[in-house]
C-alpha cells in the first residue's frame, strides 16, 4: 500500500516537473488575465467603486448583442461541419495510399494555412471581387459582376466559413494524418484479411480509433468559431459589408477601443469563455475523450 | 498511442481543468479595470516633445524640426485607429502620452476631451485671439464645452466635382439645387445610361447628402445630449431625392473608392460627383484611382436643398492638432501645433485645403497653377469653406459603423434608403446611448 503511494507521489512529482513550464505560462498569460477580466466584468464605468452586474445588464440589452450572437451562430453552424468532415475526409483519402503523392498533397493542403489570418483575408478579397479577381470570368458566369453582388450581408457567413476552412484545414489534416499513422498496421491488415474494403476500413476501423482527435478538434474549432474576428473586421474595413460589430469579438473590440469601456469588453469575453468552457466540459464528460480502454 | 493512456480519476479531473483553462485562454481577449491618473505638469522648455502623426503630415513636422533645430522633438507615425486605445493605456499606466497629436478623425476631439479620456489641453489662453479669428468657424468642431481644444488642419467641405468637356458635350447645365440634380440624374439614366453623377455606397452618403441637408444624426445639444431623428423631413428628403437615382443607376450603389467606380472614372463615365475638397487631388487625379487626364475636372458649388438659406455642404474629414494636458512642455507643444496649422511655410505645401484662412489664401497659388483642373477650383472651394452645415458636429460616437450597417448596406444590396432609416435610428441612438448621450428625437 505505502509502496504504491510512494510510487504515485514520485510519478506525480515528475508529472508536475514536466508540466510546470507550461503551467507557469498558463498562469501568467492565461489564468491571471482571465481572473482580471472576470473582476473587470463586474466593475462598471458607471459604478467604479463597487462590484455589480451593470456590465452584464448593459451588454445583454445592447442592440448589437443578439445580432452578433446570430451571426456567430450561423458562422459556427456552417463552418464546423465543413471543417470537421472536410478534414476527416481529406485525411482519410491521404492515408488510404501513403506515398509520395500523398505527402505532396499534404503539403498542398497545408500551404494555404501558411498565409496567416489577415493576409489570407486580403488574398480572398482579391479572389472574390469580380473587378479584380483572376477568376473574374467564373464569377461573372455566376452572375456576380461587382463586389456588391458578392459581399452581401447574407453571403458573409459562408464567405468567412470558406476563408476559415481553407486557411485552417491544412494543419488539422496534418494532425489527423498523424493520428491515422498511429493506428497499428496489424489492425488494418486483419481488417483487410476479414474482407473490409477501403471504405469500410475507413468508416469502421480508422474513424473510431481517431475519434478522440476529432473531439479535440471540435473543442478547439468551437472556441475558434466563437472568437471569429479577423475575417469580419477586415472584410468590413475593405468592403464596408457587415459591420464593426458583426461578431461578438468585434463587439468586444468596439466596447474596449471605440467606446473605451473595458468592463463591457471584459463581459463579452467572459460570456465567450463560459460558453466555450461549457461546450468543452460537455465534450470531455459526456464523451470518452479522457477515458482509457479499461474504463470505457 | 491509443491503447495506452494511463488515466486516473485525479488526472482526468486535472485534464478537464486544463481543458477548461485552455478554452479560457482562447476565449479571453480583453481585460479591464483602473482609471486615469493625472500628474500636475510643470513646464520645462527643454523637455523632449513626442509628436504623433500620420504619414501624410510627417513631412510637415520634419520641416518644423528643420526650421527649429533647438526644439527637442521625436516624431512618430502612428495608426490613427489605435489612438484612443493608446491614450487609454497611457491613462492606466500614468505615462507615455504624446505631447502633440495629429488625427485625421474630427470625432477624436470630442472623445479625447471628454472626462473619460481627459487627454487634451485647452488652447483658449495659449492661442491668440487674432489667430483664432483667422480660422473663421473652422474650429467649431474643436470647441468642446465652450473651450478651444484643438486646431483644425484642413477643411473637407463638399463641392460638386464634374467632368467639364463631358457636360458640354452632353449639353447639360450644372444643377444648383438637389431637385435639379435629381432631374439631371433621370435625364442621364435615359439619355446616357452607364454614366454616373455620384456614388453613394459608402459613408460619403452621409457627408455629401445627409449632412448637407442638415438631417439630425449628430446634432449635438450638449455634452450629454444629442438629437437623432431619421424621420425628420430633412432626412426623408434625402431618401426621396436619391432612391430614384440609385434605382435608375445614375448614382452608383458602390463606394467612390470601389474598383467598379474607379473603372467608370478611368472610362470617363463619371459625369459628376459630390465630394470633399480633397477628391480632386486624391480621387480624380491619381492613376491608381480615376486617373483623369489634364484639363477635364472642375468644381462647382454643391447644390442647395430647397428651403435652406444657403447651399450647405457636409465635410468628409478634416484633421486636427491636439496638445496633451500631460505635457511637460506645453508651450513647446503649442508652438508645434500652431506652426503646423497656421504657418504658410507648411500649409502652402499641404495636400489638403488649409483650415486657417490666411494659409488657405496662400495655398490657392498651388491650385491656380495646376494644369490638372479644367478651371481653378479654388474660388469654389473657398466659398464652400464657410458653409459646412453647422447642424452637425463631431460626437464621441463615430457615425460610420451604424451608417454602414444600415443605409450603406441597403444601398449596396439594391434596397431603398427610405427602408433603412428606421434601422439607422435604432442603431445610431443605441450607439449614442452607450457612449453616454441622452437621445432626443
Amino acid at each position: 500500500m505505502s509502496q504504491t503511494r510512494r510510487t504515485t507521489t514520485r510519478s506525480s512529482a515528475i508529472a508536475w516537473a514536466f508540466t510546470a513550464p507550461y503551467a507557469l505560462l498558463l498562469l501568467a498569460v492565461g489564468v491571471v488575465p482571465a481572473l482580471y477580466a472576470i473582476y473587470g466584468s463586474f466593475n462598471s464605468l458607471k459604478n467604479p467603486t463597487s462590484l455589480s452586474f451593470d456590465n452584464y445588464a448593459a451588454v445583454v440589452h445592447d442592440f448589437r448583442f443578439l445580432p452578433a450572437i446570430g451571426n456567430v451562430a450561423l458562422f459556427t453552424v456552417i463552418w464546423i461541419p465543413v471543417m470537421v468532415f472536410g478534414t476527416i475526409l481529406l485525411a482519410l483519402l491521404l492515408h488510404e495510399k501513403v506515398g509520395r503523392f500523398s505527402s505532396a498533397m499534404r503539403l498542398v493542403f497545408f500551404l494555404p494555412g501558411a498565409v496567416t489570418g489577415s493576409a489570407a483575408v486580403l488574398l480572398w478579397y482579391f479572389m472574390l471581387d469580380p473587378q479584380v479577381s483572376p477568376f473574374a470570368p467564373s464569377l461573372h458566369a455566376l452572375g456576380l459582376h461587382t463586389s456588391n453582388d458578392v459581399f452581401t450581408s447574407s453571403n458573409l457567413a459562408p464567405i468567412f466559413a470558406l476563408v476559415a476552412f481553407i486557411t485552417g484545414v491544412g494543419q488539422w489534416i496534418v494532425i489527423m494524418f498523424g493520428a491515422l499513422q498511429g493506428i497499428p498496421q496489424e489492425l488494418l491488415e486483419s481488417a483487410r484479411i476479414d474482407g473490409a474494403g477501403p471504405f469500410r476500413t475507413a468508416l469502421l476501423i480508422k474513424l473510431p480509433l481517431i475519434r478522440k482527435y476529432v473531439v479535440y478538434m471540435l473543442i478547439l474549432a468551437f472556441a475558434a468559431a466563437l472568437q471569429i474576428f479577423a475575417e469580419p473586421s477586415l472584410f468590413y474595413s475593405i468592403t464596408k459589408s457587415g459591420s464593426s460589430w458583426w461578431s461578438l469579438n468585434q463587439l468586444g473590440y468596439t466596447f474596449a477601443f471605440a467606446q473605451g469601456d473595458f468592463g463591457q469588453a471584459a463581459t463579452v469575453s467572459v460570456v465567450l469563455m463560459v460558453v466555450s468552457a461549457a461546450a468543452a466540459l460537455f465534450l470531455v464528460f459526456k464523451t470518452d475523450f479522457f477515458k482509457n480502454e479499461e474504463e470505457s | 498511442m491509443f491503447e495506452n493512456q494511463p488515466t486516473t480519476g485525479r488526472a482526468r479531473k486535472g485534464a478537464s481543468i486544463a481543458a477548461l483553462l485552455a478554452t479560457a485562454v482562447l476565449a479571453l481577449s480583453a481585460c479591464s479595470g483602473g482609471g486615469a491618473s493625472q500628474a500636475a505638469p510643470s513646464d520645462d522648455p527643454n523637455a523632449t516633445l513626442l509628436v504623433w502623426t500620420d504619414s501624410t503630415r510627417q513631412a510637415g513636422f520634419e520641416a518644423f524640426q528643420k526650421a527649429n533645430p533647438n526644439v527637442k522633438m521625436k516624431i512618430e507615425t502612428v495608426d490613427g485607429s489605435a489612438l484612443l486605445t493608446k491614450i487609454q493605456l497611457f491613462n492606466r499606466t500614468g505615462s507615455g502620452w504624446p505631447d502633440v497629436v495629429f488625427s485625421q478623425n474630427p470625432d477624436d476631439a470630442t472623445s479625447l476631451s471628454s472626462s473619460q479620456y481627459n487627454y487634451m489641453a485647452s488652447l483658449d489662453s495659449l492661442v491668440s485671439q487674432d489667430v483664432q479669428k483667422g480660422f473663421g468657424n473652422a474650429n467649431q468642431g474643436c470647441t468642446q464645452g465652450g473651450k478651444l481644444m484643438c486646431l483644425k488642419n484642413d477643411l473637407a467641405q463638399d463641392v460638386l466635382w464634374y467632368n467639364k468637356p463631358l457636360m458640354e458635350k452632353f449639353g447639360y447645365k450644372l444643377p444648383t439645387t438637389w431637385d435639379e440634380y435629381q432631374a439631371l440624374g433621370k435625364k442621364v439614366a435615359a439619355e446616357h445610361p452607364g454614366y454616373i453623377i455620384g456614388a453613394a455606397g459608402d459613408t460619403n452618403v452621409y457627408y455629401d447628402y445627409f449632412w448637407s441637408s442638415g438631417c439630425p444624426l449628430q446634432t449635438v445639444v450638449s455634452d450629454t445630449e444629442v438629437k437623432i431623428n431619421t424621420k425628420d423631413p430633412k432626412c426623408t428628403r434625402v431618401a426621396d431625392m436619391l432612391d430614384p437615382l440609385l434605382a435608375n443607376g445614375s448614382v452608383a450603389k458602390a463606394s467612390p473608392f470601389d474598383p467598379s467606380v474607379a473603372a467608370l472614372g478611368k472610362d470617363q463615365k463619371v459625369l459628376m460627383m459630390p465630394g470633399a475638397s480633397w477628391f480632386g487631388d486624391f480621387v480624380f487625379k491619381p492613376a491608381a484611382s480615376f486617373g483623369s487626364p489634364e484639363g477635364v475636372i472642375a468644381a462647382a458649388p454643391i447644390p442647395a436643398w430647397s428651403g435652406e438659406p444657403t447651399n450647405y455642404s457636409g465635410a468628409q474629414g478634416g484633421g486636427i492638432y491636439m496638445v496633451s494636458s500631460h505635457s511637460k512642455n506645453t508651450a513647446g507643444a503649442v508652438k508645434i501645433a500652431l506652426w503646423m496649422a497656421t504657418s504658410n511655410d507648411y500649409q502652402t505645401t499641404a495636400p489638403t485645403y488649409p483650415a486657417y484662412g490666411p494659409a488657405a489664401t496662400a495655398w490657392a497659388a498651388r491650385l491656380a497653377s495646376d494644369k490638372f483642373y479644367a478651371e481653378n477650383p479654388f474660388p469654389v472651394l473657398q466659398a464652400a469653406a464657410g458653409k459646412i452645415n453647422p447642424a452637425e458636429s463631431p460626437t464621441r460616437y463615430g457615425m460610420a459603423p451604424a451608417l454602414s450597417a444600415t443605409v450603406t448596406a441597403a444601398i449596396k444590396s439594391g434596397k431603398t434608403i427610405a427602408s433603412s432609416l428606421e434601422d439607422l435610428q435604432t442603431q445610431l441612438a443605441g450607439v449614442a446611448q452607450t457612449t453616454g448621450y441622452a437621445v432626443t428625437q
